[in-house]
């Protein structure tokens, strides 16, 4: 077991569980070992969840679960950028909030998972300069010409995300 | 434009919630709108029209509960309202109208 602790000499303190299938991953045993709310009929769910030493098993069962699950131990994580969420924070929506959280989700639930972590961490940004661009157009929607801008940030980010 | 009139990116917006009943936030929106239609729209996108549909009083919302994948933050649900619905229903009849007997549509050329 002391041998598991580590993978490529990281220390696990968390695991990430990108997505999985009740079919090959123990779901039910790991429940007593991690915490955190993990339903197994949500598949679109990304728990963060921090383990103790006794989930080393569960880990590594779903690290070798083929396909359906990936973890990563605490100092591998890629966080969204702290920078892009603190900007976009910073807008004057009524739902600013909401939008920071459906850009974490989409992060940890989407581009991370199928993008990897260089690219989830650009649409995160690309999402912050896009909102903060309609945010600035708004006194300005009826020029047209200003219109390409948003344009550009949009093709970009179509591009990103097929 | 009329202030009550629905733009191109709010009617899809609409009929996304519609699609989408007690799961409509803003990213299911979002990907309701990319699965169906193809086209990317960004989150400040999606809530700017929200916001602005909220405004107009076509839609209502009310908060969720705070989860883990969201940073602790809540997700914020939509619904539309009868005045949405009216509003949604005049403009996809003013588009039908339009369209109705144009021979290009008809044939399915563009």
């Amino acid at each position: 077991m002391s041998k598991r602790r580590t993978i490529r000499g990281y220390k696990l303190t968390h695991v990430v569980i990108t997505h999985y299938l009740d079919d090959h991953l123990p779901v039910g045993g790991m429940r007593g070992f991690l915490h955190g709310d993990l339903n197994p009929g949500n598949r679109q769910l990304f728990p963060r969840i921090l383990c103790e030493g006794k989930s080393d098993q569960a880990i590594f069962e779903l690290l070798f679960a083929p396909h359906h699950g990936s973890a990563l131990a605490g100092d591998m994580i890629p966080e969204p950028p702290k920078l892009a969420e603190f900007f976009m924070l910073l807008l004057p929506m009524k739902y600013g909030e909401e939008l920071v959280g459906c850009a974490e989700e989409e992060y940890w639930s989407r581009s991370l998972p199928r993008l990897g972590a260089r690219k989830a961490r650009v649409i995160f940004w690309a999402q912050m300069i896009h909102a903060w661009l309609i945010f600035l157009a708004r006194p300005f929607a009826g020029i047209a010409g200003l219109a390409w801008v948003g344009k550009v940030v949009e093709a970009i980010l179509s591009k990103l995300l097929k | 434009m009329p202030r009550d009139s629905l733009g191109d990116f709010e009617q899809l917006v609409l009929l996304a919630i519609l699609r989408l009943p007690d799961e409509a936030y803003g990213l299911r929106i979002q990907e309701e709108i990319a699965d169906r239609t193809r086209r990317t729209a960004s989150l400040g996108m999606v809530y700017t029209a929200l916001e602005r549909l909220e405004h107009k009083k076509y839609v209502s919302s009310w908060s969720g509960g705070a989860t883990s994948e969201r940073g602790g933050r809540s997700k914020r649900f939509f619904k539309v309202e009868a005045a949405g619905m009216q509003a949604l229903r005049k403009s996809l009849a003013a588009t039908k109208k339009m369209a109705d007997g144009v021979e290009a549509l008809a044939g399915g050329r563009q």
